[in-house]
C-alpha cells in the first residue's frame, strides 16, 4: 500500500501552494501535479492500484477536460474505497457543491484559499473512511 | 266626474268648423282648462309651430286639409321633426292605411266616426306619456353611444359570428389611421393578420356566451403605414342593431413590453456579473488569501516566500483588471437615454 497524491489545476501558483501544504502536513513527499483532467487521467489510466491509497486535489474550471468531465470518467474505474477526491475551486456556486457532493468519489468540497487546518479535515476524514471498509482493516 | 287638472298644450289641425268644435267639447269635457290653438291648412300649420316653437305637448291632424292631404300631408308633418306626438283623426276607414302611417311615425290613428270624449282623451294622455318614454329611451342609447364614441381609448363593434366590424369609435380611427369605412370592409382577423401573419386563427365560443370582460389576448396589429403595436385586447357581448356583437378595447401594451424588455436585458447583464464575481474575481482573490497565509508561515523559507511575493504582485495586478472589466459592463447597465443625456450635455 502507498499513498499517491495528485494535484489536479491549471493554475500554477495553486499547485505550488498545495504541494508546500501537503509537505507540510506530511501527506506524501511526492505529489503528482497535472494541469487538465485529460493528463491525469492518462496517468491514472496506466498507474492506478487497487492496493494504493490516492488523494486527488481537482479543480473545477479547467481547459482541455474540466474537473467535472474528468470525475465521470474516473468513476469508470476508480474505486470510492480508495479514491478520495477533494474539489478545490474558487467559485461560490452553490449548484457546484450540490453537484460535487452527489459524486461517490467526492469526499471534500473545498473553496479557495485552502489553508492548512482544511487540507487535515480532509485527510482525517479519507482515513477513517480507509480504515472503516471491512476488508481493509488488516492493510 | 273628475276632470284632468294638468295644463294641456295642443294644437288643433282641422279645417272644418263643425269637427273642430267636437273636438273642443270633447277635450273640455275630459279636461278642466285645454290650451287649444287652431290652424286650418298645412301652411297654417307651419306657422304656428314656427311661432310657439316647442310648447305643445300634442297634435290633433286631420287628414284632408285645402293645401294638403293624406300620405303626402304625413310627410310633410314628420318632415318638420317636432319631437311631440302626432295624433291622426281622420273619416278614412282604410285599416292599411292607418298601419302604413303609424310605421312612418304616426303616434296614434283615431276614426272620427269612432271619436268620443273618452276615447280622445286616452289616446291624448297614452300618447304624450309614450312619447316622454321613448325620448328618455333615446337619450340613454345616446349617451351609451357616446361613451363609445368620444371614448379616448380606441374601441370596435364586431359580429360575434362573422367578426366583421359593426362600429368602430373616433379614437380608435385616430389611432390607427384607417377611416370608418376602411374598417368596416375589414373584418377582425384580417385586423390582426396584418400586423401578426402568424397569429391562429380567432373565434368566439358560441352565440352569447361571452363571459364580463373576456380577454382574447394579445394581438400585434398593424397601424396605417404598417406601424406595429402590441394590445391586450378585452370584449364585452353587445346587442347592436339586433345582431350579438362585441364590443373590443384594445389596451396598448408596446411601452410596457419594451420596458419589460430593457428590464430583462439588465437582468441578464447583472447575472453576467454575479456570475463574474463568483467565478472570475474570487480566483485571484483566493490566490492572494492563500499565498498571504503562506508567507506568514514560519516554516516556509524565504526563498520560496520571495517567489510568493511575485505571485502574490502578478494576482493583485489580475484582480485590478477584473474589476477594470466589471465596472465597463456595469455601465452598459444604464439606460440608453440617460447616456445620450450625458454626451449631449458634453458636446
Amino acid at each position: 500500500m502507498a499513498l499517491k497524491t495528485l494535484i489536479i489545476d491549471d493554475d500554477p501558483v495553486v499547485v505550488l501552494m498545495l504541494q508546500i501544504l501537503t509537505q507540510q502536513i506530511k501527506l506524501d513527499s511526492e505529489s503528482q501535479s497535472f494541469e487538465n483532467g485529460l493528463l491525469a487521467l492518462q496517468y491514472l489510466n496506466t498507474q492506478y492500484n487497487k492496493e494504493d491509497v490516492y488523494f486527488i486535489f481537482l479543480d473545477i474550471h479547467m481547459p482541455v477536460m474540466n474537473g467535472w468531465e474528468f470525475l465521470l470518467e474516473l468513476t469508470h474505474f476508480a474505486d470510492p474505497k480508495n479514491t478520495f477526491v477533494c474539489i478545490v475551486t474558487s467559485s461560490t456556486d452553490m449548484s457546484d457543491e450540490l453537484k460535487a457532493t452527489q459524486n461517490p468519489l467526492v469526499a471534500e468540497y473545498l473553496i479557495k484559499p485552502i489553508y492548512k487546518e482544511n487540507l487535515l479535515e480532509f485527510i482525517k476524514l479519507s482515513s477513517k473512511k480507509y480504515k472503516n471498509y471491512p476488508e481493509s482493516e488488516d492493510v | 266626474m273628475h276632470k284632468d287638472k294638468k295644463q294641456y298644450n295642443l294644437l288643433v289641425v282641422e279645417d272644418n268648423e263643425g269637427d273642430y268644435f267636437l273636438i273642443k267639447d270633447y277635450l273640455e269635457e275630459m279636461i278642466v282648462a285645454p290650451l287649444l290653438s287652431r290652424a286650418k291648412s298645412f301652411y297654417e300649420t307651419c306657422e304656428v309651430l314656427e311661432n310657439k316653437q316647442g310648447q305643445f305637448d300634442v297634435i290633433l291632424l286631420d287628414l284632408s286639409l285645402p293645401d294638403k292631404n293624406g300620405l303626402e300631408l304625413i310627410v310633410e308633418v314628420l318632415a318638420l321633426e317636432l319631437s311631440i306626438p302626432v295624433i291622426v283623426l281622420t273619416g278614412y276607414t282604410d285599416f292599411s292605411f292607418a298601419v302604413t302611417s303609424l310605421g312612418m311615425g304616426i303616434s296614434d290613428y283615431v276614426l272620427k266616426d269612432d271619436l268620443t270624449a273618452t276615447t280622445l282623451y286616452k289616446s291624448l294622455v297614452y300618447n304624450i306619456e309614450r312619447q316622454k318614454s321613448i325620448k328618455n329611451l333615446k337619450d340613454s342609447e345616446q349617451r351609451y353611444a357616446d361613451l363609445f364614441h368620444l371614448s379616448p381609448q380606441p374601441m370596435w363593434v364586431i359580429d360575434q359570428k362573422g367578426l366583421n366590424f359593426l362600429d368602430v369609435n373616433e379614437a380608435a380611427i385616430k389611432d390607427y389611421g384607417f377611416s370608418y369605412e376602411e374598417f368596416l370592409k375589414m373584418d377582425f382577423p384580417a385586423f390582426y393578420s396584418n400586423g401578426d401573419t402568424h397569429h391562429s386563427k380567432f373565434s368566439f365560443e358560441t352565440e352569447g356566451s361571452i363571459p364580463k370582460n373576456h380577454y382574447l389576448g394579445t394581438f400585434t396589429l398593424a397601424k396605417k403605414g404598417n406601424y406595429l403595436i402590441k394590445v391586450d385586447i378585452w370584449g364585452n357581448a353587445i346587442k347592436f342593431k339586433e345582431t350579438n356583437a362585441v364590443v373590443l378595447l384594445a389596451h396598448d401594451i408596446t411601452e410596457r413590453i419594451n420596458h419589460v424588455n430593457a428590464i430583462e436585458k439588465q437582468n441578464k447583464l447583472l447575472r453576467e456579473i454575479a456570475w463574474t464575481q463568483s467565478h472570475v474575481v474570487r480566483a485571484p482573490l483566493a490566490r492572494i488569501l492563500g499565498l498571504i497565509s503562506l508567507i506568514s508561515d514560519e516554516s516556509v523559507t524565504i526563498e520560496e516566500k520571495l517567489v510568493m511575493v511575485k505571485h502574490l504582485t502578478a494576482s493583485a495586478h489580475e484582480l485590478d483588471e477584473i474589476v477594470i472589466a466589471i465596472t465597463k459592463k456595469s455601465q452598459e447597465i444604464i439606460p440608453k437615454s440617460i447616456n445620450y443625456g450625458l454626451k449631449d450635455f458634453n458636446h
